[in-house]
């Protein structure tokens, strides 16, 4: 904590005695994300419903792919791309209180970001297709943490967009239908993509909750291998 | 030279380059495979790719650009001995490089797969090769202002979102095309000005500041604006894909009791349409077949002016067929129906009135139309999906079952039955 204040007062000029959470908000992009998810929103609410002809694996004449379903994309990364922090490092030390800090900030932008971007759908997009986005929007979060997991909060866009690429392209069965697992586009009662929406949202958040130190407290209740025979670690450090 | 590869080493997104290269070929490969041995195909399936290479690509050549800015070191950058500019220019390399390069090994290798054959064509696929690298040259520009423009943590998510927008916004310009029907080509001259014009926003983001620039540094973005403009005009005012000009006496031509003209670029189609035309010739001779059919283009489109509106003029043309992704069906159907048409006198308003007919009548015109298709096309089931109504399919489903019969006599005599208790009802008979 003594890390955030120090570099926080000195780049914000924020008054000495001000609470952590305000400290814990003043370095991470919170609003502009809050800013973008409404801007999102207004725009998959005035242009959602045109459609563009992309590429897929089978039709000859182009698919047609709504914009609701790409705008969706990008909702879901913003509330995991709010993690970012520019004392990351710093925070990697960082106790107990910044991790529940943390874990309370995502969450609540997360809902926060969600309600205002499916409010602001709902005003113009059908219930049904406001539902799609719903669920695309749960399996989109969850893949965002999974890549933001693994390769650090400000590249949580690549495996949804690499994603997404995979489902547009392969995920058209032709004549109006999709694939089970092209969750962006079922109808809003598909319970197969429903479970992988939730299942890719669980993976995020197993994957969230992997902090090297609960790795090691899971691998330890693992049968410890074995000691290696002294010879290999002879041979490593003769080579 | 070393010192490009130098920064290719070390890209901050030199691990998307065997991801990209992944992607690529898989778009390529896992589709339908009938572009294999016709160039303009070729070339357009493997463009194909560059649209999906380019939401990824964007977002990486963003991220790439944010770089310096992401370590902190842009002043030491600036400080440097060397020119920022050419530092700049380096790094827009090496990323051009790691996205580019995963597209023309999907070129590539669709070149190798065609050039086994080696049609007539070639300068067909060069077109389409031009087509994707604008789409990657495009999103690596967009990729790279959102980099410089705008801070590290959203520029890459802008830039993949943008260009997916983009491609909303320009998909009626023939941003990216799905299929290279021998028709219609890439024409070089509003090509080679895409080209040029993102090649020159290219190296005007050489002197792009930084997004931690100072204020009065930050007005050079302006001069992004007047090119991106232009080349938002130069898309939207000229077409990338055009009508070919026919190629006369290069069409290749089948001779039989009908003619039958394709592309030469469809030289790989002769062996099916040879014997699509030598099953023609056995119909019988009830069936009147039109003197010449071709592929579609091969006739230059007339137009005739009525009340100062352009229109096109089929009339004195010759009935035409496509092929649609290399399927049989869809230039059997085509042809099948040139000849049914042709037979019944749909065309024949002095001698026939087809406006009269009744709904068991429309049945069996359907029925034997399809017969006509299935018998073409040498039995089997189409490979087409239908929204046709309930009715229409169970005429359809009667006219395939005829042509599933063994007995090629049978076929014949059910269908000449129909064509001339048909014929009588609704024609005058031919004298």
């Amino acid at each position: 904590m003594i890390s955030v204040d120090v570099t926080a007062s000195r780049e914000t000029d924020l008054p000495a005695a001000t609470s952590p959470l305000r400290l814990f908000l003043a370095v991470r992009p919170a609003r502009a994300v809050l800013a973008i998810t409404v801007l999102l929103g207004a725009l998959a609410a005035w242009f959602g419903l045109i459609q563009t002809p992309i590429p897929t694996s089978i039709e000859d004449g182009k698919a047609i792919i709504p914009l609701w379903r790409m705008i969706a994309m990008g909702a879901g990364i913003l509330p995991v791309l709010a993690l970012t922090s520019p004392l990351a490092d710093l925070e990697l030390v960082a106790t107990q209180r910044l991790r529940s800090m943390q874990r309370r900030y995502l969450a609540g932008l997360s809902i926060g970001c969600a309600a205002i971007y499916l409010a602001i759908c709902g005003t113009v997009l059908h219930p049904a297709v406001v539902a799609i986005i719903a669920r695309a929007w749960i399996a989109w979060f969850g893949l965002a943490l999974l890549a933001g997991a693994i390769l650090g909060w400000r590249l949580a866009w690549t495996l949804p967009a690499a994603t997404a690429a995979v489902l547009w392209y392969w995920g058209y069965s032709g004549s109006q239908h999709y694939y089970w697992w092209e969750f962006s586009a079922r109808p809003h009662n598909d319970l197969p993509s429903l479970f992988l929406s939730a299942a890719l949202l669980a993976a995020g958040l197993v994957a969230y909750a992997a902090t090297p130190w609960r790795r090691r407290r899971w691998t330890w209740r693992l049968p410890r291998p074995k000691p290696s025979p002294p010879t290999s670690t002879s041979t490593s450090t003769s080579t | 030279m070393s010192g490009l590869w130098l920064h290719i080493r070390n890209s901050p997104i030199r691990w998307a380059f065997p991801v990209l290269v992944v992607l690529d070929v898989a778009v390529l490969f896992l589709r339908n495979r009938y572009w294999i041995g016709d160039w303009p195909e070729t070339g357009a399936a493997a463009q194909v790719p560059a649209y999906l290479l380019g939401t990824v690509g964007a977002g990486a050549a963003a991220w790439a650009a944010s770089a310096s800015t992401r370590q902190g070191v842009e002043e030491q950058l600036r400080a440097a001995r060397v020119h920022p500019a050419r530092v700049e220019a380096y790094r827009i390399a090496a990323t051009l490089f790691v996205l580019l390069v995963p597209y023309l090994i999907g070129q590539a290798v669709a070149f190798a797969v065609t050039a086994r054959t080696f049609p007539p064509g070639l300068h067909l696929w060069l077109g389409y090769v031009a087509l994707g690298l604008f789409a990657i040259l495009l999103a690596v520009a967009l990729g790279w202002a959102c980099g410089r423009l705008l801070g590290p943590v959203f520029s890459a998510f802008t830039a993949a979102l943008g260009f997916l927008f983009l491609t909303v916004g320009l998909g009626r310009f023939e941003f990216i095309v799905v299929s290279g029907r021998p028709e219609v080509a890439v024409d070089p001259m509003p090509m080679a000005l895409r080209l040029g014009l993102v090649v020159a926003l290219l190296l005007i983001m050489l002197w792009l500041p930084g997004s931690g620039a100072p204020r009065q540094r930050r007005r050079s973005v302006a001069a992004l604006l007047p090119v991106a403009l232009s080349l938002l005009l130069v898309m939207g005012a000229t077409a990338a894909v055009a009508d070919r000009e026919p190629p006369g006496d290069d069409a290749i031509c089948l001779d039989g009791s009908m003619r039958l003209c394709i592309w030469p670029e469809h030289e790989k189609y002769l062996p099916q349409l040879r014997e699509i035309n030598a099953r023609i010739d056995e119909l019988p001779d009830s069936f009147i077949r039109p003197p010449l059919i071709i592929e579609a283009g091969l006739h230059k489109k007339q137009f005739i002016v009525i009340n100062g509106k352009e229109y096109l003029n089929y009339a004195d043309d010759p009935p035409f067929f496509y092929v649609l992704e290399g399927s049989p069906w869809s230039y059997a159907g085509d042809i099948g129906s040139a000849i049914t048409s042709k037979t019944f006198g749909f065309q024949d308003l002095r001698a026939c009135d087809w406006m009269k007919i009744i709904e068991p009548d429309q049945a069996r015109l359907a029925a034997i139309s399809k017969w006509m298709e299935t018998y073409l096309v040498g039995g089997g089931r189409p490979d087409y999906h239908t929204s046709a109504s309930q009715e229409s399919q169970q005429a359809w489903a009667k006219g395939r079952a005829v042509a599933a019969d063994p007995s090629r006599a049978n076929q014949f005599r059910w269908a000449e039955g129909e064509v001339s208790d048909l014929r009588g009802r609704y024609c005058q008979p031919r004298n």
